[in-house]
């Protein structure tokens, strides 16, 4: 269900904003990105050091500031959850990054960080 | 090496000048990369020096000389770049396709600047020190030129016919300021090259004039062209020089989209050539052919193979903006108002020739 994979988002992307490396990806930044997840669109603006995730396809596809993310559920699910990485997924052709030459890092960076908590986690629960 | 005194002006505004593209900023941790080679004491100690005159905290390390596309680098080099915020390769360009590099930059965000001036020569010449404002003007002026849903038809001498279309979110190239720039980026500095993902339709025929080395290429200049022909995206024929070569490439190594036209790529940079990146020059352009992904695509392959042209031109919606190899734009109006403020319009967007040697012969070359 792309609303559950929705809230799952906004609430990795909310714990993944306050570690070191998403605090890299927000500060000082200006992008925006279209989520496209199994092809409903999301729409994830980075700026004043934050991040707003809000349903719906980007208001502002502004040229060298615009990625269109694909990637469908169960990957987005697998990254989210510590089982695989952004570019793991992006090297078996499951999440593109639809945006200049060597932009949009900063979605794959945030995703990174969730990834990394997710297997804290996991860790810490095994004790 | 530390005496300033003994260092050539030129070749030091040419390392400030990397520092200003790349704009590099203070508390940065800078990592300097050399090998064998490519370790000319006097160039790295112009880059250190330029690092450090704009506040950031430079370190240089040598290594020994691996095989970017074959072997896995030195451990304490990728240790190396976990650790830092920028990364200045002055040695041979790293194949940032390489998963630890795609990590370092998609994961970790890392900035990596591969210093296409690779000798004393080249970074103290006019390609090196080319002013980066001007650079920034004409390459903005090229990528506002892709408007969405652009028909682009590139055609050359030797036979070349392709048409293809342009959605505006994946214009870029290594042409424009780096403001517009996030971490996790890669940049050839000077570079001056444009580009985009080729958006369907996508048909015609790349009469192929040099290929780059990695796929047990036989030659890298041909004596004749490889005809390919693009159906629907993909290469569906291939004839001439080298066909039996990719039939193999495809039959033995190719997936479904290894002949997916990935990059649509174009020099700007009218002093290109010896000693920095052929490509950059407008006489070249070349198509990558394979893997999307870094490119804005929409397609995954395991592949990768670059095709050059020469003199091409390129239309968009009809207008060129390559004349057989002439970037038009250096002739327009508000780029030569930039220039004006650098110098002589007509010296500095006076186009260099390049031919396909300047890309595959030289030290900044592939």
């Amino acid at each position: 269900m792309v609303s559950d994979v929705f809230h799952e988002l906004e609430s990795a992307l909310e714990v993944a904003a306050a570690t070191r490396r998403g605090q890299l990806a927000l500060r000082g930044h200006d992008e925006d990105f279209q989520i496209e997840v199994d092809g409903q669109p999301f729409h994830l603006a980075i700026e004043r050091g934050g991040f707003v995730l809000s349903p719906g396809a980007s208001p502002r596809r502004q040229p060298m500031r615009f990625t269109r993310v694909q990637v469908d559920a169960p990957t987005l699910h697998a990254i989210l959850a510590g089982d695989v990485s952004p570019v793991e997924a992006m090297e078996q052709g499951k999440l593109f990054l639809r945006t200049r030459l060597y932009g949009g890092a900063l979605f794959t960076m945030l995703l990174r960080a969730a990834y990394d908590l997710a297997r804290e986690s996991r860790l810490a629960a095994r004790g | 090496m530390s005496t300033n005194a003994e260092m050539p002006a030129d070749l030091l505004d040419g390392a400030r000048n990397v520092v200003k593209y790349a704009e590099i900023r203070p508390g940065q941790q800078v990592l300097i990369h050399t090998e064998p080679g490519f370790d000319d004491p006097l160039l790295v100690e112009a880059v250190r020096t330029a690092v450090a005159e704009a506040g950031a905290r430079p370190a240089v390390m040598h290594t020994e000389h691996w095989d970017k596309q074959r072997e896995a680098p030195p451990p304490v080099f990728e240790k190396a770049i976990e650790a830092c915020d920028v990364l200045i390769g002055q040695g041979e360009y790293l194949h940032t396709k390489n998963h630890y590099l795609q990590v370092a930059l998609f994961e970790r965000g890392l900035v990596y600047i591969n210093s296409e001036a690779k000798t004393r020569e080249a970074m103290s010449s006019l390609y090196g020190r080319f002013p980066a404002d001007v650079l920034f003007a004409i390459g903005t002026k090229t990528l506002e030129s892709l408007t969405p849903g652009s028909l682009v038809r590139v055609t050359t001498a030797a036979g070349t016919d392709l048409s293809m279309t342009v959605q505006p979110e994946t214009v870029g190239g290594y042409c424009y300021p780096f403001k517009y720039d996030s971490p996790g980026h890669k940049k050839g500095v000077p570079g001056g090259t444009s580009c985009f993902h080729p958006e369907d339709p996508v048909n015609g025929v790349i009469a192929v004039e040099a290929i780059t080395k990695g796929n047990r290429t036989p030659k890298t200049i041909l004596d004749t062209p490889l005809f390919l022909t693009v159906e629907d995206h993909r290469v569906v024929a291939a004839e001439g020089e080298c066909a039996d070569w990719w039939e193999d490439f495809m039959r033995t190594r190719g997936d479904e989209n290894s002949g997916w036209v990935a990059e649509c790529m174009w020099g700007v940079h009218p002093k290109a050539g010896g000693g920095g990146r052929g490509a950059s020059n407008p006489h070249l352009l070349h198509f990558g052919l394979g893997n999307s992904i870094a490119y804005g695509g929409p397609t995954f392959s395991h592949t990768w193979q670059v095709m050059f042209v020469t003199d091409a031109t390129l239309t968009v919606n009809g207008k060129p903006l390559l004349d057989n190899g002439h970037l038009t734009l250096l002739d327009d109006p508000e780029v030569r108002a930039v220039a004006a403020r650098f110098g002589d319009p007509d010296e500095l967007l006076s186009q260099v020739p390049a031919t396909l040697a300047d890309q595959f012969g030289g030290p900044g070359g592939e």
